[in-house]
């Protein structure tokens, strides 16, 4: 197996493992390997967006929505701490890899989604869609009292 | 069948103020107000918490990663060792009669009673942010976990850390390094303690796999032989002393953490499985490290230091990297299946994080400590600043008799001292201080642990809150 750091943010954030480059989506519903460009024109789906449901990616280009909660990419064992991402590639262990950068959406940036999500194309859209409702990652509870300092 | 709507059973959770109320009467045990010294003195149960603040502090939030060495953050830290520390058996070495009160009262029904009832929120508090510090997903196996394990411990700890290149670049290594190794006390002397914890009850082949850890933590029963005596022996060979909490004061809110952090995961038997994780990433970790504490610690004191603590790991902590993987890990995953993997990976993760801010904590203390000329100096051009007008800032006048002693605490922000009359001792770490008589002062830099003593019949002085110093020089 492959072991891969790379960045959740910034640079070195695309992966790009045997031809195949994958960034780190980090939605509402966690964070999830993703490939960076679209299977069907190689639209660049680090700027997609979510539907309304928040599990679908949906590519920038012709809006195919890929609901990345079940796709074998999301299912590629990964984990985030802070900035640093490892994953674990089903590749050899000596297989190359590199690391680039790509700018992502504010949706799979762990940022609040800019606005309404769009929705996938229907007729061409290959995926049944999941109900669900998007839920942004919600910031700690802050409910701080003023504190006075400590003398 | 009975319903469950018969019998509801909500989580039990303290409102805000009942959360503070509780707090406030947990810290108002006297075992737990200030001292009138700087040390301890063999009494394992006094342990300074500042009760006057508590009522101003709020535990019913999630600290965020960049506050974790505030002041907040450091009353939790200490609260959490009270609580966790009244698990365990501690004695004082001479005079029980003497702290036969101070026992009981340690020990008491009342005192463990509030500690239970505080510690689910302090613990969300203190340690809520790993949960989104750290995310796990994809669908993990037994080898991947495995691969991932392997790689992420190759070549870790190899290079010197961030704390041993500030005692190496010490002006006094010397007291730098007796600093570091009064911030491992609260762990190595009642070392894997929290351990132990996972040691009660029945879980088959793994149960005595984790008691084997233990029995080489504990010397096989020979009392010189047991990590802690060895410890022990450490500080003593560098002058220091080794009875627990001595130097309470001068415990450093990440130093606390990373203990707590261990107990946590043994206290709440749900998250034995990132226990796991953890262990195994310390145990893996601790040869190249203690090699490493072992070499500087020789040559910082010229080989007049007992080192065998150190050298002890960097032997048995190579089985014990690979029991924590063969023995443990793997097969709890073989045992119970997938579903425990993502808490190990967390726990592995979750620990580099907090030696990570506890390796930059350490750091800025020494240099903190080191700069003590620097910041006195700097009182110069911050005051100016506020006597022109061109500052203004929030200011705490104050007067103290002799010998009022300020137990060690820490501020959000930078602050100004000015000595309007008298003489104060500041103290910025284990014998590092700076005298400060009227007309002086010094900048208190945010989140550094310091504390002061009067050394005149009174003084007069204040506490400006400027923030950030550096927008007074500009």
């Amino acid at each position: 197996m492959l072991v891969v750091n790379f960045s959740a943010n910034g640079d070195g954030n695309c992966v790009v493992v045997e031809g195949r480059l994958f960034v780190l989506a980090r939605t509402g519903k966690g964070s999830f390997l993703v490939r960076a460009s679209c299977p069907h024109r190689g639209g660049p789906l680090h700027l997609a967006d979510l539907d309304a449901t928040g599990d679908t990616l949906v590519c920038p280009w012709h809006e195919n929505g890929y609901p990345f909660t079940r796709s074998r990419e999301s299912a590629i064992p990964v984990v985030r701490s802070a900035n640093r991402v490892t994953a674990v590639f089903p590749s050899k262990s000596a297989a190359s890899y590199t690391r680039e950068y790509r700018p992502m959406s504010r949706c799979l940036s762990g940022q609040r989604p800019s606005g309404g999500s769009r929705s996938p194309r229907t007729g061409e859209n290959p995926v049944a869609q999941r109900s669900g409702v998007l839920v942004p990652r919600a910031d700690p509870d802050r409910m701080r009292s003023p504190v006075a300092p400590p003398p | 069948m009975m319903s469950e709507k018969h019998f509801p059973y909500p989580d039990v959770a303290l409102s805000r103020d009942e959360l503070r109320d509780a707090v406030v009467r947990y810290v108002s045990n006297p075992l737990y107000l200030d001292n009138e010294e700087w040390t301890n003195d063999d009494n394992p149960y006094r342990r300074q918490l500042r009760p006057q603040v508590v009522s101003h502090l709020d535990f019913s939030t999630v600290l965020r990663k960049e506050e974790l060495l505030d002041y907040q953050s450091l009353t939790a830290q200490r609260l959490l060792t009270c609580i966790y520390e009244a698990d365990l058996m501690f004695l004082p070495r001479a005079d029980v009669a003497a702290k036969w009160q101070d026992f009981r009262r340690f020990y008491s029904p009342t005192n463990r009673v509030l500690s239970e009832l505080v510690r689910p929120a302090l613990e969300r508090h203190a340690f809520g942010f790993l949960e989104g510090e750290v995310e796990v997903s994809g669908n993990w196996s037994r080898d991947s976990l495995e691969a991932y394990l392997r790689d992420g411990v190759s070549g870790k700890q190899e290079d010197p850390s961030e704390s041993e290149l500030a005692i190496e670049k010490s002006s006094d290594p010397q007291r730098a390094a007796r600093m570091w190794l009064v911030q491992f006390a609260p762990d190595f002397l009642s070392e894997a303690s929290p351990m132990i914890r996972n040691v009660l009850g029945s879980f088959g082949p793994l149960q005595s796999e984790w008691f084997k850890i233990i029995v080489d933590e504990y010397g096989y029963g020979v009392h010189d032989t047991k990590h802690s005596t060895l410890f022990e022996k450490t500080l003593e060979s560098v002058g220091l002393r080794s009875d627990l909490h001595h130097y309470w004061l001068f415990y450093l809110t990440s130093s606390l953490m990373m203990n707590n952090y261990y107990h946590y995961l043994g206290k709440n038997h749900e998250l034995f499985f990132r226990y796991l994780g953890a262990l195994y990433y310390a145990e893996s970790t601790l040869v190249p490290f203690c090699r490493r504490a072992a070499d500087l610690l020789a040559k910082v004191f010229d080989g007049k230091i007992d080192t065998r603590y150190f050298t002890e790991h960097v032997h048995i902590d190579q089985h014990h990297g690979r029991m924590a993987l063969d023995k443990l890990v793997l097969p709890a995953v073989e045992a119970y299946g997938d579903v425990v993997i993502p808490d190990i990976v967390r726990g592995f993760e979750e620990i580099q994080v907090l030696t990570a801010l506890a390796d930059e904590d350490f750091a800025a203390q020494i240099r903190w400590m080191d700069g003590g000329d620097d910041f006195k100096q700097l009182h110069g051009p911050v005051w100016a600043a506020i006597e022109s007008g061109k500052v203004t800032a929030p200011m705490a006048p104050l007067l103290e008799p002799r010998g009022e002693l300020s137990n060690t605490h820490c501020h959000d922000g930078d602050e100004l001292c000015h000595i309007v009359s008298g003489t104060m001792r500041f103290v910025n770490g284990l014998d590092s201080y700076q005298i400060l008589e009227a007309g002086e002062g010094t900048v208190i830099q945010k989140n550094r642990l310091h504390g002061a003593i009067i050394e005149s019949e009174e003084c007069r002085y204040e506490i400006h809150s400027v923030g950030d110093y550096q927008r007074c020089l500009s």
